[in-house]
């Protein structure tokens, strides 16, 4: 019933918490990605990201122009 | 492999359907909307000596000298073709965006696993799609409403800085709500939501058509109600396709590895080996 890892590899606490502690790093990592795409799609003042976004910006209600 | 590539796998997935399916819908309720005010956008009265002032002097009610900046005066920007390649941009746009929202709703659900959610995945992508909707959608439309192309607005600087604030404040109370035992936490996210109301959306004291004849002005004031419909429709399609999509990738892709890492979690069963 107990996943396998745990009989072939037993870890001890503090690795645990290192498996833990790098997942929670990568959530973050994605996290902070999906924000700067957020921002190029609908923030970035350049004229190309805006022309070419022009229409989701105004369908998504974000402030254009 | 490893879960950043997971996430982005996942992501991406998510963003071909969510983006594809908004891009069709999009194209069905929006688009007309759009093309019809950007006829009379052409018709709008400029004062020529508007490019050197933008942005810089305060809108004055009445007067008309700040400069629509989809003219781009002095030196003409790319911008996409109607037709074929516009509708190809928007799709990119809107991969894009169903990207960037599907990584942080993925990324939202995998800290709430590590907090030890009993909440099964697709249940748990319609909580999280739903304070997405709240933070990204309503809080900051409450404020800065849907606007169609050729109306004057404040500054873009001071709405943008104003529609962050709405969308931080209400993610914050929704954390709060979600992640916070205390019993204080429900009066701590209404005075949170209630920060950008208080502060206040940027407007202009003018009429925001007052650049267009009387009859341009009767039909962009129709143009743009019908736009604040179709976008709450748009809206509300954007975040169950993102709580569906999400919820399935969730599942497949990523509460293994995480319910793993976290210490097991008892709702999820391993489909590696299944059960015979």
């Amino acid at each position: 019933m107990t996943p396998s890892i745990r009989t072939t590899a037993p870890a001890t606490g503090s690795t645990e918490a290192g498996i833990a502690r790098s997942l929670l790093l990568q959530l973050a990592s994605a996290a902070a990605l999906g924000l700067l795409v957020l921002y190029g799609v609908a923030f970035a003042e350049s004229p190309l990201a805006h022309n070419a976004a022009h229409d989701v910006r105004h369908v998504t209600v974000k402030p254009c122009h | 492999m490893m879960l950043f590539q997971r996430l982005i796998g996942s992501a991406l997935a998510v963003a071909v359907v969510v983006g594809s399916v908004q891009t069709g819908v999009q194209l069905w309720q929006a688009t007309p909307i759009i093309h019809a005010a950007e006829r009379y956008e052409s018709q709008k009265i400029e004062s020529p000596a508007a490019p050197a002032a933008l942005s810089t002097v305060p809108v004055q009610a009445g007067a008309h000298d700040h400069a629509h900046d989809h003219a781009h005066a002095a030196a003409p920007d790319w911008q996409p073709e109607d037709g074929a390649e516009r509708t190809f941009w928007t799709w990119i746009a809107n991969l894009l965006h169903a990207f960037s929202m599907a990584l942080l709703v993925l990324a939202v659900m995998g800290v709430c696993l590590w907090r030890g959610t009993p909440v099964r995945s697709l249940p748990l992508a319609a909580l999280v799609a739903a304070a997405g909707w709240l933070s990204t959608h309503f809080w900051p439309s409450l404020g800065l409403p849907a606007e169609i192309p050729g109306m004057d607005a404040a500054r873009l600087g001071s709405r943008q800085g104003w529609w962050v604030l709405a969308a931080v404040s209400a993610a914050l109370a929704c954390g709060a709500v979600a992640g916070l035992r205390s019993p204080l936490r429900w009066p701590a996210a209404a005075a949170v939501l209630a920060l950008p109301l208080i502060v206040g959306a940027p407007h202009i004291a003018a009429d925001p058509f007052a650049g267009f004849s009387a009859e341009a002005q009767t039909a962009l004031r129709a143009l743009d109600a019908q736009f604040v419909q179709a976008t709450t429709w748009i809206a509300v399609s954007f975040w169950l396709s993102m709580a569906l999509a999400c919820g399935l990738a969730f599942e497949r892709w990523l509460r293994p590895t995480l319910a793993q890492g976290f210490g097991g979690n008892p709702v999820v069963t391993p489909t590696l080996e299944p059960k015979a």
